[in-house]
């Protein structure tokens, strides 16, 4: 067995690591399970878009007036009024106005001259996509009909960010309890001791990133597969997420900024490759706060300290971040936005323009992919300090 | 050859050990200082848990710390206070001592079998560790210093918790090793070193005080130590060392320079030493 086996092994029998896991499972079950009202409708909304196609033209249309009659009149009206929406359904990207948008934002932040400058250049980016979006009709799609935004922010803003902060705070038990570990067993003079010596925490360091990886798939599996289980994605896996469903438009009179605001990704994404590419973020983002944590815990060397200092960061980003986007104070927002916990905040809006919340595009896997690098950075400078200080018995 | 030279380690304002400078050779040698003098210190430094505030150490010519692994790799090490994994068995634990020595997996096997059997743990190998009495795992601690067949073996305190007869079959153990390794011995129990450490090494004010042949070190003491019948009042200028049980009922064993009344001349053993050197007030 090689070291990185052993370290997984001392992880592996801690029960309290288990009963946590067990217990994050659970919520996730009875938050699904309170999210259930819209399960019937994306699941009817779904079982319509696997006979009609998603594409809304005139066979769709015709399809849906064919459609045998709902069972009671309430559900019949809704009907009726679906089918009155779909008839005069069009494409409201065509009719995207970016230079009022813009003049929007610019009233929003001008007097922030730098986070007004990305914003408009980032508007910029977004027009050229809602242009993209608009030749291909992506906003034409049915996705699961009127329930889809209600359904996507069930899925997006409680029970995604519910499954990451689950895997962010298994990855931070999992790297603190191993980091500790030696100090708890007071094993650290003997192991410190050894030929491998203080090298043993870089092993300790890539066994907690990889079991908090392999903790957060874990629930991600256990949980969609309960998620599956009840609400049919058949219809919908290749729904583009830019459809106009996607947003509050079916009970919108008008398509004005403040009534409408499109959902348009960096990239064409169906339903399903922007779920998968959600839970890669996921798993990105929980490695980023588990290499945070291996940073504190090898700094301060007491993983309650460590973990305190975390709870510190993470929450005191979050409350000047939520703060300064209250007050408006946008030059300090902007560069809090730059933070993770920013970005597990607004989990509904990755891959996307993210209105005020996002200055750049692309922001989220921007901001992961360099707090990957600050982290790993960070945590082979603490390793390198580590190995020059006394040990700690 | 491990050489000591001018080291110091000061945390903060306290000073652990200063200037100490120190030679070993293949050979057994005994660190004997009271609690709280340096030792541990000392032996922590030896096995790179911690640095030197100042001087270096070196292993044939060589700095501990530049050798980095390969110096650690030829170092057996029973610290102080061995820790272990409650749930693990002794067989299971040395063979993760044995991944952390860098050992090929069947060599590895091969030692841990034949070091339980020297440690007298063949029957208890697959029992979980949170079973064992405090003798049984110094006895574990004991075997994995030296799963890696140490040119330099290091034991802090390791017959705590042992009873005589595994006192002496570790001192035997330890006489037979050190033929050709460097064995250094930390304790303050002196009969653990008086029959096998050829010299012995004891700090005062955290300082070096000697690094003598143990009959040299007693021979510093050599006619000035008497025995006098229990009950005699000690005098100025003398300095009671033990009391003892002797052929004629109970004696004290003084330290002074001139023979006291009734006294009776004893050749000095270390204990007389090590209590002469540690008296309050001893300059």
């Amino acid at each position: 067995m090689n070291l990185l086996t052993y370290e997984w092994r001392k992880l592996a029998g801690m029960p309290a690591l288990w009963a946590f896991a067990a217990l994050c499972f659970l919520f996730n079950c009875v938050l699904l399970y309170a999210t259930m009202w819209t399960c019937r409708s994306f699941n009817e909304g779904s079982a319509i878009a696997s006979r009609l196609g998603q594409r809304v033209d005139a066979d769709f249309i015709a399809g849906f007036a064919r459609l045998p009659p709902a069972e009671t009149p309430e559900e019949r009206k809704e009907q009726d009024k679906l089918l009155d929406f779909l008839r005069q359904m069009d494409d409201p990207l065509e009719r995207y106005d970016s230079a009022a948008i813009r003049q929007s934002y610019a009233g929003f932040l001008g007097v922030s001259p730098l986070p007004a400058a990305l914003m408009d250049w980032k508007l910029q980016h977004v027009a050229l996509r809602a242009e993209h979006f608009a030749r291909t009709g992506a906003a034409m799609d049915f996705f699961a009909g009127p329930v889809t935004l209600e359904a996507n922010t069930v899925i997006y803003k409680y029970f995604f960010k519910a499954l990451l902060s689950e895997g962010v705070v298994l990855g931070v038990l999992s790297m603190l309890f191993l980091l500790d570990y030696e100090r708890n067993s007071r094993t650290s003079a003997a192991v410190c001791a050894s030929r491998k010596g203080r090298k043993l925490w870089r092993t300790k360091v890539l066994a907690g990133v990889t079991a908090a990886l392999a903790l957060y798939l874990l629930l991600a599996v256990l949980s969609f597969a309960v998620f599956f289980a009840l609400w049919d994605w058949s219809g919908v896996w290749y729904a583009s997420m830019a459809s106009q469903f996607n947003t509050g438009i079916f009970n919108q009179s008008d398509l004005s900024y403040d009534g409408y605001r499109p959902f348009l990704p960096w990239a064409d994404f169906t339903a399903g490759s922007y779920l998968l590419a959600a839970a890669a973020l996921g798993a990105a983002l929980t490695a980023v706060f588990t290499l945070l944590t291996a940073i504190s815990g090898l700094l301060i060397g007491n993983a309650y300290a460590s973990a305190l200092a975390m709870v510190i960061f993470v929450a005191g980003n979050w409350a000047v971040w939520y703060t300064s986007y209250m007050q408006g104070c946008w030059a300090v927002f902007a560069p809090l936005s730059f933070f993770p916990a920013s970005l597990w905040d607004q989990t509904l809006g990755w891959f996307t323009d993210g209105g005020i919340m996002y200055f750049i595009p692309w922001q989220e896997t921007f901001v992961t992919a360099l707090w990957l690098v600050l982290g790993g950075g960070g945590t082979a400078l603490a390793l390198q300090r580590f190995n020059r200080k006394d040990v700690r018995i | 050859m491990l050489s000591v030279e001018h080291v110091t380690k000061k945390y903060g304002g306290f000073t652990a050990l200063e200037d100490v400078s120190l030679t070993f050779t293949p050979g057994v040698y005994g660190l004997l200082a009271p609690n709280g003098a340096g030792k541990t210190t000392l032996i922590k430094m030896l096995t790179t848990l911690i640095f030197p505030t100042s001087g270096q150490i070196l292993w044939n010519g060589e700095d501990i710390h530049a050798l980095d692994e390969t110096y650690r790799g030829l170092l057996g090490y029973l610290p102080q206070e061995f820790g272990y994994y409650p749930g693990y068995t002794p067989r299971q634990f040395l063979r993760y001592a044995s991944a952390l020595q860098c050992i090929p997996r069947r060599e590895a096997e091969e030692r841990i079998d034949r070091l339980l059997r020297l440690v007298g743990l063949e029957d208890a190998a697959n029992k979980k560790m949170r079973q064992f009495s405090g003798g049984m795992l110094q006895r574990v601690g004991i075997a994995q210093a030296m799963l890696n067949e140490p040119e330099l073996l290091i034991l802090d305190e390791p017959t705590a918790g042992l009873d005589p007869r595994e006192r002496v079959r570790f001192r035997n153990l330890i006489h037979s090793l050190a033929s050709d390794r460097t064995v250094i011995l930390s304790t303050h129990i002196v009969s653990d070193i008086e029959t096998i450490a050829g010299q012995i090494v004891m700090f005062r004010d955290h300082r070096l005080y000697c690094c003598d042949s143990p009959s040299a070190v007693c021979a510093r003491f050599q006619g000035k130590v008497f025995e006098v019948p229990a009950g005699t009042a000690v005098q100025p200028g003398q300095f009671l060392l033990s009391e003892r049980q002797g052929e004629h009922g109970a004696v004290v064993r003084l330290l002074c320079d001139a023979p006291p009344e009734g006294g009776v001349p004893v050749t000095p053993g270390l204990e007389d030493a090590f209590l002469a050197i540690y008296r309050e007030g001893a300059e």
